[in-house]
């Protein structure tokens, strides 16, 4: 299980975190030689790197992009207001967090969270990216498989 | 016969950082017309900013975290105006300092952003690479690389050491030539200048009749600069510059006139590092604010006002703010018909969309 | 910083005059349009422009729920700062719509206004909805 890659998604933070994820991509950090990269296309995702307190109108968009990414899938809250909200607590247009909108794996502390941890959250979450692959692997293996008899080519 | 279709761009999209929806209708692949939506950042910071004075210091740089160091300072600045305080000259130097040290993480942040969406890869590196040098002398000096949180209504909260000064100055000559073999790619290379060169034109008539402020306007021919006003450090004695303008009004010309004032920037860092005497940081000032007052600064983006009505309490009565990419991004409206479908993340992404500057 | 008109209440009969007047010497440009809540069933509404080197602050008394003209058609930045007052005070423009910022299906209505009576899809309400559910 190695290189996996990111889909980022702003829902409505102050782009300080948004900032230090592109950091990453750039030569002083550089996540590229892990393998990592950056893909706008939620069927090619990995890892999502979610900042923002989700505001109302991108709930439903976190929502769609969370159900289209496939699994096995590793969600990262990057900052303070992407786990909790906080520091925008009195404001009245978001949902406080992300994991009130979509299960979450790794929060990232910190306004504007560091690059390095970033990385250092990632890391813990290959993991648990690495169980969850595994789980789904035994799973499929008690299930029916599709045997090569009964496939589509087989038939002509 | 050619028919209208309609392509959604964003609001998660690989150009934009933020979420900004644009609904384009196309002919073939010319732009006929385009809607924007808005509102996906929006928070309700005003409202929030209303519960306590003292905490908006910091929850003011928190609106937008690329020029976070200007809408500190400016609401700080408001809040001198209110209560009449004199911020000591030691403050207002440093102040300039981090003001200009921020344009330069901004704009190169921009040139990068232009120039991955023009295609041109090494040059987007390139531009990260020197603004990681800019951003680990912020964190030096602050001790963060983002949300600096050094101002306080009446002055700053940090000093900077002498030693630091000096390592700020290396810094400043180590980086110079580097900025300026970026300056000269900018300026005349050939693929930047196929892909920039009069793209996406707003006239100054229409600079006008849309109110835009910043590098859009003075790509366009207005040459007006807020600094010229003399809030923070700009108006004390040593500390020279003028305003960086051109007439053209294209994607070149505004990513000239940030590539221009990234080198004037270094250049006002150096000034104020000859002017720094030393003095008290912060003026002291009990109870609270009762008024009505407002403040401008030169934000990256262009012309920041904070305007704020206090009732000597701990509560603020009303905080409106009113950013530069609020007026910058209307008048998309006007530039992208006419031009065709892949020009269209260069010429948004040129005029600098801080959304999170304009949902608030 | 100059402060015009704070006599006459009704901008929809002063301001485009005194606009049209001033911008004869050459156009001002516009800074803000933004409301006030004097929390006593009025709002002072604040044009802000700049002419030269001077500020200039256009200022007015208006009822709440009010319907103003809009000064879209002299000044097109206007009509986005239009909007904005109409999602966060429920003042209304003749010809602009709102919903810049806000969902309707959310129930926030108007939360820059001082609560006078609190009432069901207020911004208090709201936030404290929302703190629940965490």
């Amino acid at each position: 299980m190695k290189s996996p890659w990111i889909l980022h998604f702003d829902t409505g933070s102050c782009n300080g975190c948004d900032l230090e994820i592109w950091a990453l991509l750039t030569p002083k950090y550089d996540v590229e030689r892990f393998g990592m990269v950056n893909k706008a296309n939620p069927k090619h995702a990995d890892i999502l790197l979610i900042t923002g307190p989700v505001t109302k109108k991108c709930e439903e968009r976190l929502r769609k992009l969370y159900e289209q990414t496939p699994e096995p899938k590793l969600v990262i809250a990057c900052g303070d207001c992407a786990s909790t909200g906080a520091p925008f607590m009195d404001c009245y247009n978001h949902n406080h967090g992300v994991n009130n909108v979509i299960p979450v794996d790794v929060f990232v502390p910190g306004c504007a969270c560091r690059p390095e941890a970033i990385i250092d959250a990632v890391i813990i979450g290959i993991n648990k990216w690495k169980e969850k692959a595994e789980a789904m692997e035994t799973n499929v293996s008690h299930e029916d498989k599709i045997m090569p008899d009964d496939s589509p080519r087989s038939d002509q | 016969m050619s028919r209208i279709s309609t392509i959604p761009f964003g609001p998660q999209h690989p150009s934009f950082l933020e979420p900004l929806h644009l609904k384009l209708n196309l002919e073939e692949e010319r732009v006929v017309s385009v809607e924007l939506s808005q509102g996906y950042n929006h928070r309700g910071m005003e409202y929030a900013m209303e519960k306590d004075w003292k905490r908006d210091a910091f929850l003011s740089e928190r609106v937008c975290g690329i020029c976070s160091f200007h809408h500190g300072t400016t609401y700080c600045q408001t809040i001198e105006a209110i209560a009449g305080l004199q911020v000591p000259e030691r403050a207002l130097i440093i102040r300039t300092i981090m003001l200009e040290l921020q344009r330069i993480t901004s704009h190169t942040l921009t040139l990068g952003h232009i120039a991955e969406a023009v295609g041109y890869e090494n040059l987007f590196m390139q531009f990260f690479r020197e603004r990681e040098e800019f951003m680990r002398l912020a964190n030096l000096i602050s001790g963060n690389r983002v949300h600096y949180s050094m101002n306080w209504p009446g002055g700053v909260r940090r000093d900077i050491s002498p030693e630091t000064a000096k390592e700020l100055e290396n810094k400043l000559d180590e980086m110079l030539p580097k900025l300026q073999m970026l300056d000269g790619v900018v300026r005349k290379d050939s693929t930047w200048l196929k892909r920039t060169k009069g793209i996406g034109v707003l006239t100054k008539e229409q600079a006008t009749t849309w109110a835009v402020v910043g590098p859009v306007a003075r790509a366009s021919g207005i040459p007006y600069d807020v600094r010229l006003s003399g809030n923070a450090g700009y108006h004390l004695e040593g500390i020279r510059f003028e305003p960086v303008w051109r007439e053209e009004g294209d994607c070149w010309a505004r990513a000239m006139v940030r590539m221009d004032e990234t080198l004037q920037s270094v250049d006002l860092i150096r000034q104020c590092l000859g002017q720094l005497r030393d003095g008290p940081l912060v003026a002291q000032f009990k109870g609270h604010p009762n008024g009505e007052g407002f403040s401008r600064n030169e934000a990256p983006r262009g012309e920041l006002m904070y305007w704020i009505r206090a009732k000597g309490e701990s509560k603020l009565d009303r905080v409106k703010i009113r950013t530069p990419a609020f007026v910058n991004i209307p008048p998309l409206a006007e530039m992208l018909p006419g031009c065709e479908f892949p020009d269209v993340p260069v010429i948004v992404v040129s005029v600098d969309p801080c959304v999170c500057c304009t949902d608030r | 910083m100059t402060d015009e008109a704070g006599v006459s209440t009704d901008p929809n009969v002063d301001l485009r005059a005194k606009l049209m007047k001033a911008d004869r010497s050459g156009p001002s440009r516009l800074i803000c349009i933004f409301p006030l809540d004097n929390a006593d069933g009025t709002l002072d509404m604040i044009y802000m422009f700049q002419r030269k080197d001077e500020v200039i602050q256009y200022r007015y008394k208006v009822k709440e729920g009010a319907e103003l003209d809009s000064i879209s058609d002299l000044y097109k930045g206007a009509w986005n700062m239009e909007r904005e007052a109409i999602d966060m005070f429920g003042i209304r423009f003749k010809g602009v719509p709102g919903g810049l910022f806000l969902m309707p299906e959310t129930g926030i209505k108007a939360p820059l206004l001082k609560p006078k009576v609190p009432t069901v899809g207020s911004a208090q309400d709201v936030a404290t909805e929302v703190k629940k559910d965490v």
